[in-house]
């Protein structure tokens, strides 16, 4: 699969373009056949660190057989630690990259693990320019290492660590120019930071380098004790939708993913939270 | 949590109503069969969703209006098919149909099964004892002749009383398989079970039910150990396997608990 294609710009910045991916939705073991069955799915992503190379799911190999994109997604590479990048489990993404044949791959700006104690959460960095420097030099790390291009999610974070000397939008626009990486924007994210901690939507999205858009993530939460909650566990929520219109009143994104982790409705009201997205987009 | 059963089909005032789905999966292929019979239940009422790998899980919030049978399958979700069969027909919602249907006059009590095959058992000892006691101690031959018959036809009513189902439970099972036809596809299940067969297809095929999935079915043996010995009116139902059909949500990949089913441990009708 051509994985991505130099514009005009991306070539004068030895940037690559990714192509058009559309409307896809994350692939679960529990809904496999769901997702092989719902309508108008034109890629789909997996969790990295559940599949093993050697034996991927038969479902996922017959999505690859109809041509579906399947874009790895990783949760440990802790880009944002303090400590080097684990390079078996960047070898592990880059494999299942090739297995994949995918045209790129992502994680989040974030860190999971510190002093050999792994939190099991996607942990908010201190947006400083020493944090900064710290995920920039395990990024351009992991990118050597990895066949295909790597995009970067914004978090969901329940706190802002003291002492920021940027908003999130410079901070990962910043990482965008001195890593070449690619952005994979979590409207879901950007919105329970928004409720939680005051994030300015518009402000954020007109930080961030469009251009280098890879996709987008919407993904259903709730609200508990006056905490917005990221959960993919619940139904979309149109102030999310409202987020993603708001993006895509800025540019048309290569492509938007729909992610359920738990929970899972029928098959219908998958549907129809990909209509409702396609909806947004035009 | 309620365990007690309630019948799941409607009946005529003071007469006892027909089986419901799972009643009828029980007489014919014990707990295991009802619980199947509970799964498929759920996944036709889109209640819960089968993966390729044959991981069962929850579809939404439960709902209600669910049976006994189908809560406790909800209640291990999710959960590999295999090990959600097994788990369901060792379960508190299982015993206790078990006791609504003995109550109904459709299942044996299993006192009394037990009872019948010890005595069966004695019965059978005596005459061979007899007839080996005549042989030795030259007693007269009208002993042995008169043991055997004695033996045999003892045996053979004494066998037939133990049996999982009353007659009136036999005929139910009888009345079933006009209605285990394609278009009825939880009453396919309820007769032959999901390893079960029809026109040389397997009941799993027929429901679409992937291989992988299948895989985590195992048959169950036809003649039950001290649980098992169901009636088996269309081949004996599915019971369940250890494997676990590729789920995995871990870096590790799935593992799943093991679980054993082994000599009739998962049941047949009216089993003890």
């Amino acid at each position: 699969m051509a994985a991505a294609t130099r514009s005009t710009e991306g070539e004068r910045k030895g940037w690559w373009h990714v192509e058009k991916l559309g409307v896809g939705i994350g692939w679960r073991p529990e809904i496999d056949l769901t997702v092989e069955r719902l309508p108008g799915v034109d890629f789909v992503e997996v969790v990295a660190e559940n599949l093993h190379v050697g034996h991927l799911p038969e479902s996922v190999l017959l999505l690859r057989e109809r041509g579906v994109p399947v874009l790895p997604h990783a949760v440990s590479l802790s880009l944002g630690g303090a400590e080097p990048v684990d390079a078996h489990r960047v070898a592990h993404l880059g494999a299942l990259a090739e297995a994949l044949d995918a045209p790129l791959v992502s994680d989040h700006v974030c860190f999971v693990r510190a002093g050999g104690l792994d939190s099991g959460h996607l942990m908010p960095l201190p947006r400083t320019r020493d944090a900064l420097d710290v995920l920039v030099a395990n990024v351009k790390a992991a990118q050597q290492d990895l066949p295909v291009p790597l995009a970067l999610e914004n978090v969901a974070a329940l706190l802002d660590w003291p002492d920021g000397e940027l908003t999130e939008g410079q901070f990962l626009a910043e990482l965008v120019e001195r890593t070449d990486c690619h952005l994979l924007v979590d409207v879901a994210n950007l919105y329970a930071n928004a409720r939680n901690l005051g994030t300015d939507v518009a402000r954020f999205l007109d930080e961030i380098p469009l251009e280098r858009l890879a996709y987008v993530h919407v993904a259903g939460g709730e609200e508990n004790r006056g905490v917005y909650h990221d959960t993919h566990a619940h139904a979309v929520l149109p102030e999310v939708l409202d987020v993603l219109a708001q993006l895509r009143a800025r540019v048309d994104p290569p492509g938007v993913l729909l992610e359920r982790d738990d929970d899972y409705p029928a098959d219908a009201e998958l549907a129809a939270e990909l209509a409702a997205i396609r909806a947004v987009l035009g | 949590m309620a365990t007690q059963w309630t019948p799941t089909s409607a009946g005529s005032a003071g007469s006892t109503p027909e089986p419901g789905l799972e009643e009828q999966g029980f007489l014919v292929g014990g707990p295991g069969r009802a619980a199947e019979v509970a799964v498929v239940s759920l996944v036709e009422a889109s209640a819960a969703r089968i993966s390729r790998g044959g991981l069962v899980s929850a579809v939404g919030r439960p709902r209600a209006g669910t049976s006994p049978l189908g809560s406790a399958v909800l209640r291990r979700l999710p959960m590999s098919l295999g090990d959600v069969i097994i788990a369901t027909a060792s379960s508190a919602e299982a015993q206790s149909l078990r006791q609504y249907l003995v109550g109904s006059g459709l299942v044996t009590p299993p006192g009394r099964r037990q009872g019948m095959r010890t005595a069966r058992r004695l019965l059978i000892a005596a005459a061979v004892a007899t007839v080996v006691a005549t042989i030795v101690l030259e007693l007269p031959f009208w002993l042995a002749l008169g043991a055997v018959p004695v033996g045999v036809v003892g045996a053979i009513v004494l066998g037939r009383a133990g049996r999982p189902l009353t007659a009136r439970g036999r005929d139910v099972v009888k009345r079933l398989k006009p209605l285990a036809v394609s278009p009825n596809r939880i009453a396919l299940v309820a007769y032959y079970g999901l390893l079960g067969k029809v026109e040389r297809h397997h009941v799993w095929e027929v429901l679409g039910i992937g291989p992988a999935a299948a895989t985590t079915l195992r048959r169950r043996s036809n003649r039950g150990g001290s649980n098992g010995g169901a009636s088996c009116g269309g081949g004996c139902g599915s019971c369940s396997s250890s494997s676990c059909g590729g789920s995995g949500s871990d870096s590790g990949g799935s593992s799943c608990g093991g679980s054993s089913c082994g000599g009739g441990g998962c049941g047949g009708g009216g089993g003890d």
